[in-house]
């Protein structure tokens, strides 16, 4: 009996794929960068640095280049945050390998470009219009912090190193800066693990005039991952009236964003409040900016 | 009846381990891992054992003795350990306490070993045993091949088995789960053997028991070298109770079916005997206390703690895990091409046994060369045991592929029968086309897609193979796929490896260095091995430390920030990468501002000035600030 014409072509893929893949597998080999490509793209960045630039990569992944940009202000995240980004006046994007392909979000404009063997850097501008004015995180400092037990309210005093505790220090019990692996990437944020039977509430009376405020918020990886405790509830209440909740699951994983806007000739009054019934691993973080 | 192994068939398969071998001899710049370092500690300690057993056989049997040598990793049978001290013992070059008194330190109660043959590094010497055993395992793949299938089969499987990127890798390290995965193939194929259908066992009795023996002591073996090979059994019982059920129940002359215990395979019952006495005879730390050991035993990888897995994007850190997890890495770390030919072989030999099922086995217009109709079957649970003991949900997963290699052997079968169908797909070139009718012509083609097939899998394993265990197929996108995706990157503490060399020429005199995910009884032999400035100092405090080596773990990412800030240091000095994904970051301190020469003195406001308090004899040099009154000491600057 002979082979059928469809076993035969099934036999002869095989190799034929094989021979694809290996030219794949060269291509990727080959266009990986060396230490000089990376010598060589830092070179072209810190001819034209300026004060307040930031360097990403593209894939952000690919951060072989940060040995040579010693000194300069590098997002070594784990992935790309193109809003964090955007609070810097100029951004380096140091490209390579499949990256090279990939540009940053709508509104942003190049104003430099140079091609090199196998990275690419380009400087980028973003959007234009409001600028960032303030920052919760940066201010932590004119946080009132306190924790509400029903009527009463219980006020945390004790400031150490940009960390408000109600009493003595505590490993996790307190609201202040922190950077913590969130939603894919190690992020400079305010923590705020929710407590027992209280809310947990970090107010800024006085917030700079502004056209927005951006807050982001998610649970920590651990805490996502561990799948613990009850839903986190969080709210926001500008000059005392909640203008947003939000409930984030036990297993919640994301860096949410929510945009309120504020007014633009006087200071305001943000309240965030903080609460779950099970806080166990409820490792709530935020943070917030002005944007004028 | 099983194919006869021939002479030129153990040559051929003992040339293919010889290659395994010398490609793994000369890929030896893999790091440490965290358990190859404990293995090494555990190692030294046990060959301790055997200076006294040369000096006191008698005292060597006590159980004193045995718990004093055999005190450290008990939670893993001793034999590996054994076998990597005793080679360590015999090859390793040891160093010279007289003429290198720091040297004390490295090792086991500060005292270095008198050098024997002295013809390797101390850590090839331990790995030594490791490397022979795994590139036997090749040998035993072709003539199980050999015997069941084909020789071209057998040629293909070995050569699948010989180019996976992470089994080469593991296959370097002085552990256990190559190891195992060798003895759970050696177990299968003297199982296969003593167990063909029961007219042939009965035939041949002297050489069914004789192979059931083997079978017996080669399982006892497989104990003695992982825990893994408790399982070994289930898929033997499954493949018999699916497939030869009916030996062990014959209908009788009544029509009825009986129970024939003595048609049970001797197999079994050498398994049941020897196994157990094989393993309790290996493991000195039950000899004593054997209920004690084996509740111990049983009590810690039942309750094994779980290590994290970083799958797509997300950190698993508890169960329940992914069923999917071995399939998908699987297919994520095998090269793509003897991926093909596997899942190919097993289409076809299901197919087969369709169509054979249905009658129709007159259609199949090149039956694969399979010795008994059950055969297929038997591999394809020695290869889906260890896959779904792993896929299961409460099983941890420790975040690599070694735990299910012992049934990726038999993925190498598959790759062999796979083949096949390529050899088939040209010879139906040849009835179809004048051009191919040639059998040299054919057998040329056969070879050129041979090499299509294996050239990118070899260079898969050999590319990046000092960091083979973080491979992934250039379908997914090669090395790359750890950052794109979102997997596992560095395997465990091994990557330190790689940035000894940027150390050993950028760090200052008596630098202190924290190590991070790598053991100090690795860093130790490093030192050892002459691969570590012996005036680095391993410390495992970023606080302290002049540079920190983070090795990129998903669930560490909290602790390189809080690393960077205690480092005062954002942007990483040096990078270990493979292919552009980092794996290794090493940040350094920088240098802290000298000390002023002078103490700053802060005055109250509205009293006198007062002088300082001491003055050095360059101080009272400098023409900008003369001391014009007497300082405390009296003797320098004034006049008395």
């Amino acid at each position: 009996m002979k082979i059928s014409r469809a076993a035969m072509l099934v036999g002869l893929a095989i190799p034929l794929a094989s021979i694809l893949y290996f030219a794949a597998d060269l291509v990727i080999v080959n266009r990986v960068p060396d230490q000089a490509d990376w010598k060589a793209a830092a070179e072209v960045i810190r001819g034209r640095w300026k004060e307040g630039d930031l360097v990403v990569f593209s894939p952000q992944w690919a951060q072989g280049a940060s040995a040579w940009l010693q000194g300069l202000n590098v997002d070594t995240g784990e992935n790309p945050d193109w809003y964090e980004a955007s609070r810097s006046e100029r951004v380096w994007v140091l490209a390579s390998m499949n990256g090279r392909r990939e540009a940053p979000p709508e509104g942003w404009t190049v104003i430099f470009s140079r091609d090199l063997h196998k990275v690419s850097v380009d400087l980028w501008k973003p959007p234009a219009g409001p600028r960032p004015v303030f920052s919760f995180r940066d201010h932590i400092g004119d946080a009132l912090v306190s924790r509400l037990h029903g009527q009463r309210r219980e006020i945390c005093s004790n400031q150490r190193n940009g960390r408000w505790y109600c009493g003595r220090e505590h490993p996790w019990q307190f609201v202040g800066q922190d950077s913590k692996d969130v939603a894919g990437r190690v992020r400079d944020i305010i923590w705020a693990h929710a407590i027992d039977k209280a809310v947990v509430e970090a107010a800024w009376p006085a917030v700079p005039a502004g056209r927005t405020l951006t807050v982001h918020y998610g649970l920590t990886q651990r805490a996502a991952e561990s799948r613990e405790g009850s839903p986190v509830k969080v709210r926001i209440l500008k000059n005392n009236v909640t203008v947003f909740e939000d409930v984030l699951a036990p297993d919640s994983w994301g860096w949410f964003r929510k945009d309120i806007t504020l007014d633009p000739a006087s200071t305001t009054d943000i309240r965030i409040q903080i609460s779950a019934k099970d806080p166990q691993s409820r490792q709530f973080t935020f943070s917030a900016d002005v944007w004028r | 009846m099983a194919n006869k192994i021939r002479k030129i068939d153990i040559l051929t398969g003992f040339a293919l381990a010889a290659c395994y071998f010398v490609m793994l001899f000369s890929t030896l710049d893999i790091g440490f891992s965290r358990d190859e370092g404990f293995y090494f500690r555990a190692a030294e300690e046990y060959s301790r054992w055997y200076d006294e057993l040369v000096d006191n056989p008698a005292q060597a049997f006590t159980k004193k003795s045995i718990d004093q040598h055999f005190a450290y990793n008990p939670e893993h049978p001793a034999l590996p350990k054994m076998m990597y001290g005793l080679s360590w013992r015999l090859f390793g070059r040891m160093h010279d306490p007289v003429s290198e008194p720091w040297s004390r330190v490295w090792y086991h109660n500060t005292r270095p070993p008198k050098t024997l043959m002295g013809i390797m590094t101390e850590s090839t010497a331990m790995r030594l045993p490791a490397l022979i055993l795994n590139s036997l395992l090749v040998m035993f793949i072709f003539l199980f091949a050999v015997e069941f299938f084909s020789r071209r089969v057998a040629f293909v499987s070995s050569l699948a088995w010989m180019f996976l990127p992470h089994a080469f890798w593991h296959a370097h390290l002085a552990c256990f789960d190559m190891p195992v995965t060798t003895m759970w193939f050696l177990v299968s194929w003297f199982f296969l053997r003593a167990t063909p259908p029961l007219a042939e066992r009965k035939a041949c009795r002297r050489r069914t028991w004789g192979l059931a023996a083997l079978a017996g002591v080669a399982w006892g073996l497989a104990l003695s070298t992982k825990h893994n090979a408790w399982f070994i059994p289930v898929g033997f019982l499954a493949w018999y109770l699916i497939s030869r059920w009916e030996e062990v129940l014959p209908k009788g002359t009544d029509g009825r079916r009986h129970f024939a215990f003595g048609n049970i395979p001797p197999a079994f019952w050498m398994m049941l005997i020897l196994g157990p006495l094989v393993f309790f005879l290996l493991w000195p730390k039950l000899w004593f206390d054997p209920v004690g050991q084996m509740s111990f035993y049983i009590g810690r990888h039942a309750k094994h703690e779980y290590y994290w897995a970083y799958f797509f994007g997300t950190l698993y850190t508890k169960p329940p895990f992914p069923v999917s997890f071995p399939f998908v890495m699987s297919l994520m770390t095998i090269p793509t091409p003897i991926v093909l030919l596997a899942l190919t072989g097993q289409l076809k030999t299901l197919r087969e046994w369709w169509q054979k099922r249905r009658g129709r086995g007159y259609r199949i217009a090149r039956p694969l060369p399979i010795v008994y109709r059950d055969t297929v079957l038997f591999i394809f649970l020695n290869l889906l045991i260890p896959f779904m003991i792993i896929a299961a949900p409460n099983t941890p997963i420790f975040g690599g592929t070694k735990h299910w290699l012992p049934g990726v052997t038999f993925l190498a079968l598959f790759a062999g029968l796979g083949f096949e169908v390529v050899v088939n797909a040209i010879n139906g070139l040849g009835e179809r086309f004048h051009a191919f009718r040639s059998r040299i012509v054919r057998t040329l083609i056969i070879v050129a897609c041979l090499a299509a097939i294996m050239v990118p899998a070899a260079f898969d394993t050999i590319h990046g193979h000092t960091n083979g265990s973080t491979y992934y197929s250039a379908t997914f996108g090669g090395f790359g796929a750890m950052g794109r995706f979102g997997m596992q990157r560095e395997f465990w503490g091994n990557s330190a490896f790689s940035a000894l060399e940027w150390l050993n020429a950028n760090a200052k005199k008596n630098a202190q260095v924290d190590f991070h995910d790598t053991a100090w009884d690795s860093v130790k032999m490093y030192w050892r091995d002459g691969l570590l400035r012996r005036d680095i100092k391993p410390l495992w405090d970023f606080a302290k430390a002049d540079y920190h080596l983070f090795h990129w773990h998903k669930e560490f990412l909290d602790l390189e920030e809080r690393g960077r800030q205690a480092m005062n240091s954002q942007v990483p000095i040096h990078v270990v990468e493979q292919d552009g994904v980092p794996l290794l970051n090493v940040y350094q301190r920088p240098p802290r501002a000298p000390a002023p020469r002078v103490l700053p003195v802060v005055r109250p406001r509205g009293l006198p000035p007062t002088p300082p308090t001491r003055a050095t004899p360059e101080d009272t040099a400098t023409p900008a600030s003369p001391p014009t009154t007497r300082n405390t000491t009296g003797n320098a600057g004034g006049q008395e």
